[in-house]
């Protein structure tokens, strides 16, 4: 895809004048120490400015390039303020990017600047994969001081996708940007998040799109949101060249990189590469009677087991298999293969970290396409070849409820590629993430402020990801630690009576729930009031997160993942007591949606049958999305379940 | 920087032992049960040689490991590091992959000599390292890995541990000294483990060989709160004491501590002495506003721990020798070592006298007496000595410590504090739990469901130290978001509607925090009754101790929380039930919780003391005994009743 373009551009160029890139010789303007805007004074750090200037240019050498100009003032009001900016690391420099120049200067309040001097600079290079680092120490910062830069880099065009998140977590007086490029060259736009739109000038034998942005308010990290997506930001490409009169259109287009894609898995497999598919199938040791989903399952299984991941490993399938180490594109094309020799229907999907950058469908752009995953369309279900300790049916929730490249295999006229069609990654519902507690509480016969807790807990999917992957790899004692910590959210210093888990196998996770069956004494769940006792019930479900002091909500709310908190207590009111405030339990929130579903929600109730009282509390997540406007709804769903935790029963002595 | 590229073509060779490799995989899963991997060798041997003037120390490393865990790729990576005062050559690795009856052999296929790229709080140093995959790793594999290690100085020689991460079969260091040399020696870890090593002199052909070999040590567990692993792991630190030259001279390394000092004072000879017209300027400018002797001190080191920012330079005997005062200055950032000298060079210029002091932190287990080498420290610091003979331990690295207090990381520890061509060692002391206290009066009174309160909170010596570096210009948002973490009572619908910090920015004066707060979702209320639990501040479980649990516990510094928490009586209510008072004393931890009340209101004291920052498994039983009793008296609830 890269080449064509090139070759599209490269065959015009000799029409062109091989002017040097302008931004290769950017300099600053004298140094003076510049004004904070009032509202901005007490800030530990003020970015005074930011400046990120790309200028698009032939090179002498044909090759198509970019100067990329970031150029930051700062002034720094406070020790943590210093400590972030004394150290500067300069872009890193490979094969095909180098920092061109630079420049770095301390300005006092009373005037005097002190010029970083080159000697300072330290370098270091990385052999295994030829990075270079630049980086020094920033000499004469004091507080008040402020701290200006400058670097210039020179590299590759990335003109199929770049992206400019320019808001952060400390005030900024004033953004500008210029993408500039040839005459014949177009480039188009997206801002997001309130971002500006660039304006072309067109006027001189350049374009220039440019924008200011001024004022920008820092972005606080909030609850259940994306920082990083929610910045205000911009996407550019390149996206037409017009020469003489003749319009080339939608350059930059999943069409053409889906094809190449697909070749690069599916394509040239050679014959060594064909005997160690054979073999890699011959030691999966596939049954007949397998259905679709267990085949899948051991190829994943065995391939994720017996080969590492490293970019020292091998893209051959033969040496990648005998060395047991392969690159990630390499550990795709064996996967791939193994599933094509098997027909197992499949689509290769790839697509963004939602957290960070939200897959767009209407603005094709490859700085959407940072991971690859693989789709079963007979299964719905999806797996992410990269990460060791996932599994078919889970991949890590950034990549779902996000659009996704969905590459498919199509034949025309006996050619085979790969047809591309961008698709929603739909977030597992609900039931495929699930925490489910049974709880049998007894009060002790001798003493009742001290309780027995018969538990079993079950955990599933994304629920149990942070533990059911990793059992194995433990050993006796710690693998006991871990499992001791999951029983006892609910009661730190509770004495474990005995405890047994099941399904602590990576090949359950998203097939069978973590089960742990134990049983627990534990003291400070009832607390004593003279004669009383105050049974602590609602602490049976864990510490809860609580939204009870945030208002002012800036940005749109967004899960992680849909997920159920299921509990059932059961006790029994001990001889000689009665309850007076069982109905303190009672709590209903939920977020009705339009067609009257709901799609979350906190609902805890009780019922009773002689001494013996049965709670129920039933809360689940199955909306990865809310816009701000429904924000307190949902804070009233998650606080429910706070205020659930601060449940007391008041046992009295009946006379 | 030389870039060595090393290729060696894959030879595969077939390789036996007497065991097939299933036999093998099942004899040691059933000696090391649940174990990822086992070290069935893991040696060193050592050769020294006088050549000429020079003292050449090589060391031959020897290890193989062999994989039990279907996850045996965690295992395929290796790396050794090295700076300028090593060499590192020779390396040969393969892995003995299981094939048929035997083993075949693979041999590592690229070398790769780098600078090293990581993240630590070093901003520069001279690290490189030499790494490789090894390919082919399976459960039942073994990978092997030899190499020659050279010690290009000899006050960089030598250590050795027998434990680590996971268990180790069989375990030898040997070290071959020639006549004309002399070395010095001390084991440590567990009193069983020492014991189970046997050692030997015995003479070879040039000298003296020692052995110090053992079998089957068990693996170390990292567990929170525990020392570094020097504290428990079994090894033995080895020096040189002295050679003789060809030519007959006799070269000292290390001997005891004034061996080293000589060594430390000599490289302090090589720190520039210059200074700017700006220096003297500013030396001048604090001078006039402080009198006394003991008041230039004070501002001197007040004026570096604001000004100076901190960056370390490591890079070979940039380590060691701080550079000069006036550079310093005026760079305006430096390390430890830089920001003592630049301490005694002010105090110098006041005609103020200050020492350069040594010391080990906290996370290096020996003196000087027992180690006398550079194993023995890690920081530097100035001291001052005062008419009285008592040291004051100026470490200008740790912002917001007050003057006179040491840093707490070197509590306890001992200090070689240079006196031109002599020394002195000074105990570093552990500061007492009443200086760094907590102290907290609330007044509180209920309104509807909630409970209103107001606090004020004095800080003192460490406890105030953290805090004022975690408050130091944040705004009024981020404090308060933290307050409600920090002063936190009762349960997470605490919130801090309002408050005011006072002396943030005086040094030497105790740090006061108001907070006004509301609690809600708190008391229970039953009829006619109101239970409120006065215990509201989340300290029960401060010192709990797992059962399990094996290491010491290393706490920051000791600590006394001294909280008050007055309730007024509402309106038409009167106390109808208080708790008993209780509590629990010992050397380590004690407390009490003390209640009374009058017609207007009830009061519940709380006094919470942590006297050690060291706790043994010896004092665990003790620990947990009073944790128990603070846990039940944490339970009880006063009854307020409607009249």
């Amino acid at each position: 895809m890269r080449s064509l373009v090139s070759l599209i551009i490269a065959s015009f160029f000799y029409l062109t004048s091989l002017a040097q890139a302008s931004f290769s010789s950017y300099d600053w303007d004298e140094a003076e120490y510049s004004t904070v805007i009032e509202r901005f004074t007490d800030e530990s750090t003020i970015i005074l400015f930011e400046k990120n200037l790309i200028e698009f240019f032939y090179d002498t050498d044909d090759s198509f390039r970019e100067i990329n100009v970031t150029h930051v003032k700062a002034q720094l009001n406070s020790d943590d303020a210093i400590s972030a900016y004394n150290t500067i690391y300069l872009p890193i420099s490979t094969d095909e990017k180098e920092v061109i120049a630079q420049k770095t200067r301390v300005i006092n309040k009373d005037g005097s600047v002190k010029e970083l001097d080159k000697s300072a600079i330290k370098i270091k290079k990385d052999e295994e994969t030829g990075k270079v680092y630049k980086y020094f120490a920033v000499e004469g910062i004091e507080k008040e001081s402020q701290i200006e830069f400058f670097f210039v880099v020179k590299k590759a065009a990335n003109y199929n996708g770049g992206i400019y998140q320019y808001q952060e977590e400390n005030q900024i007086q004033k953004v500008h940007f210029t993408l500039q490029c040839p005459e014949d060259l177009f480039f188009t736009f997206k801002p997001l998040n309130n971002a500006p739109e660039p304006a072309l000038d067109s006027t001189g034998d350049v374009n220039i799109y440019t924008f200011t942005d001024s004022l920008i308010t820092k972005l606080e990290h909030e609850d259940f949101s994306n920082y990083q997506a929610n910045l205000k930001q911009i996407h550019y490409k390149l996206d037409k060249i017009i020469r003489n009169n003749r319009v080339q259109r939608n350059l930059i287009n999943y069409g053409d990189f889906s094809q190449n894609f697909y070749a690069l898995i599916y394509k040239d497999i050679s014959k060594g590469e064909e005997r160690s598919l054979k073999k890699i199938l011959k030691k999966i040791d596939i049954q007949d009677e397998d259905n679709q989903r267990e085949k899948v399952f051991k190829i994943e299984d065995y391939l994720k087991k017996n080969i590492s991941i490293n970019p020292q490993g091998s893209s051959d399938i033969s040496d990648g298999y005998s060395r047991k180490i392969m690159t990630e594109i390499g550990f795709i094309r064996t996967m791939a293969n193994c599933l094509k020799k098997l027909d197992i229907p499949h689509e290769m999907v790839i697509t963004s970290d939602r957290t960070e950058i939200k897959f767009l469908d209407d603005f094709d752009s490859f700085i959407f396409l940072q991971e690859s995953l693989l789709y079963f369309p007979e299964l719905d279900e999806y797996l992410i070849p990269s990460k060791q300790f996932y599994r078919l049916g889970l991949i890590p929730y950034s990549f779902t409820h996000n659009k996704g490249l969905f590459i498919k295999e199509v034949s025309v006229a006996g050619y085979t590629t790969g047809a591309n069609e961008i698709k929603m990654i739909q977030a597992p519902s609900k039931d495929k993430a699930y925490s489910k507690m049974y709880l049998n509480v007894s009060f002790k016969e001798d003493d009742p402020s001290k309780i027995i807790i018969d538990c079993k807990n079950e955990s599933f999917g994304y629920s149990a990801m942070s533990s059911q992957p990793y059992f194995e790899l433990l050993d006796d004692k710690t693998t006991r630690e871990l499992q001791e910590e999951l029983i006892k959210f609910m009661s730190s210093d509770a004495e474990i009576l005995s405890m047994e888990y099941t399904n602590t196998s990576i090949e359950d996770l998203g097939k069978r729930p973590l089960i742990g069956v134990a049983e627990i004494e534990a003291a400070d769940l009832v607390e004593i009031a003279g004669d009383k006792l105050l049974f602590k019930v609602g602490d049976l479900i864990g510490p809860q997160m609580e939204m009870y002091h945030e208002d002012n909500r800036k940005t749109p709310i967004e899960n992680h993942y849909n997920r159920i908190y299921y509990r059932e207590i059961t006790f029994t009111i001990p001889e000689g007591y009665t309850i007076n405030n069982l109905d303190d339990i009672v709590i209903d929130k939920k977020v009705i949606e339009e067609d009257g579903t709901v799609s979350t929600q906190f609902v805890s109730y009780y019922t009773q049958e002689g001494q013996t009282v049965t709670i129920i509390s039933d809360e689940y997540y199955d909306k990865i999305s809310y816009p701000i406007e429904q924000y307190e709804i949902f804070q009233e769903v998650v606080n429910a379940a706070a205020d659930f935790n601060k449940v007391i029963f008041v046992l009295e002595q009946t006379k | 920087m030389k870039y060595i590229l090393t290729v060696f073509i894959s030879i595969i060779s077939y390789f036996s032992f007497g065991q097939s490799p299933q036999e093998k995989l099942t004899e040691y899963s059933e000696k090391f049960p649940n174990e990822q991997a086992v070290f069935t060798i893991n040696n060193e041997t050592v050769e020294i040689n006088i050549k000429k003037e020079d003292l050449h120390i090589v060391s031959e490393h020897e290890q193989e490991l062999f994989l039990m865990t279907e996850n045996a790729s965690q295992f395929n990576e290796e790396e050794v590091d090295y700076s300028d005062f090593f060499e590192i050559d020779n390396i040969k690795a393969y892995t003995l992959r299981p094939h048929k009856n035997g083993y075949k052999k693979e041999k590592v296929s690229k070398i790769i000599d780098s600078d090293k790229i990581r993240n630590s709080y070093v901003f520069h140093d001279d690290i490189r390292s030499k790494s490789f995959l090894y390919d082919g790793v399976q459960k039942g594999a073994f990978t092997h890995f030899e190499y020659e290690e050279s010690f290009l100085d000899p006050h960089f020689f030598g250590s050795f541990s027998f434990q680590n991460f996971i268990p180790v079969e069989s375990s030898t260091y040997t070290i071959y000294v020639p006549e004309g040399v002399e070395i010095g020696y001390q084991l440590f870890g567990p009193d069983s483990l020492q014991n189970a090593i046997s050692f030997s002199k015995t003479a070879y052909n040039k000298g003296t060989k020692y052995e110090w070999s053992v079998t089957n040590m068990p693996k170390m567990r990292p567990e929170g709160n525990a020392p570094s692993h020097q504290y428990f792991s079994t090894h033995v630190q080895v020096w040189i004491q002295k050679y003789t030259t060809s030519s007959g001279e006799i070269i000292d390394i290390y001997k005891d501590a004034s061996k080293l000092h000589s060594w430390y004072a000599y490289l302090l000879q090589h720190v520039p002495q210059h200074k700017s017209e700006e220096f003297v300027a500013l030396c001048d400018s604090i001078a006039k506003n402080a009198p006394t002797d003991i008041e230039k001190v004070k501002h001197v080191f007040y004026w570096v721990q604001e000004n100076m920012n901190y960056i370390a330079f490591e890079a070979g005997l940039e380590g060691f020798i701080p550079r000069g005062a006036d550079m310093i200055f005026k760079k305006r950032y430096g390390d430890c070592k830089d920001m003592a000298n630049l301490i005694v060079s002010m105090l110098e210029e006041m005609g103020v006298t200050a020492h350069h002091t040594w010391i080990g932190s906290r996370d290096i287990p020996y003196t000087y007496n027992e180690v006398p080498t550079v194993s023995s420290d890690n920081h530097m610091i100035a001291a001052y000595i005062t008419e009285n003979d008592s040291v004051i331990f100026l470490d200008a690295t740790s912002k917001h410590l007050p003057f006179g207090l040491p840093s707490s990381f070197i509590q306890g520890k001992q200090a070689m504090i240079h006196m031109d061509t002599t020394f002195i060692l000074r105990t570093v002391p552990i500061i007492s739990a009443q200086q760094n206290a907590y102290i907290d009066t609330t007044y509180m009174h209920i309104t509807n469901k909630s409970i209103q309160g107001v606090s004020t909170i004095e800080l003192t010596g460490y406890l105030k130290q953290t805090i004022n570096r975690r408050l130091d210009n944040e705004k009024d948002k981020e404090i308060t978001e933290f307050l409600k973490k920090y002063t936190k009572k009762g349960n997470n619908t605490y919130n801090v509607t309002d408050f005011t910090l006072i002396n943030q920015s005086r040094k030497d004066s105790t740090l006061i925090i108001h907070t006004d707060f509301t609690i809600d979702n708190y008391m229970v209320s039953n009829k006619n009754e109101l239970y409120i639990n006065l215990n509201l501040d989340l300290l029960s479980k401060k010192y709990d101790i797992r059962k399990d649990r094996v290491y010491p516990i290393e706490y920051d510094n000791t600590e006394t929380y001294n909280i008050t928490n007055i309730l007024k009586i509402p309106e038409g209510y009167s106390v109808t039930y208080i708790p008993e008072n209780t509590e629990f004393s010992s050397e380590t931890l004690s407390y009490s919780i003390s209640y009374h009340h009058n017609k207007h209101s009830v009061t519940c004291t709380l006094i919470l003391k942590n006297n050690s920052i060291f706790a043994e498994q010896t004092d665990f039983e003790t620990i947990r005994a009073l944790t128990s009793q603070l846990q039940s008296a944490y339970r009880e609830s006063i009854i307020l009743t409607k009249k």
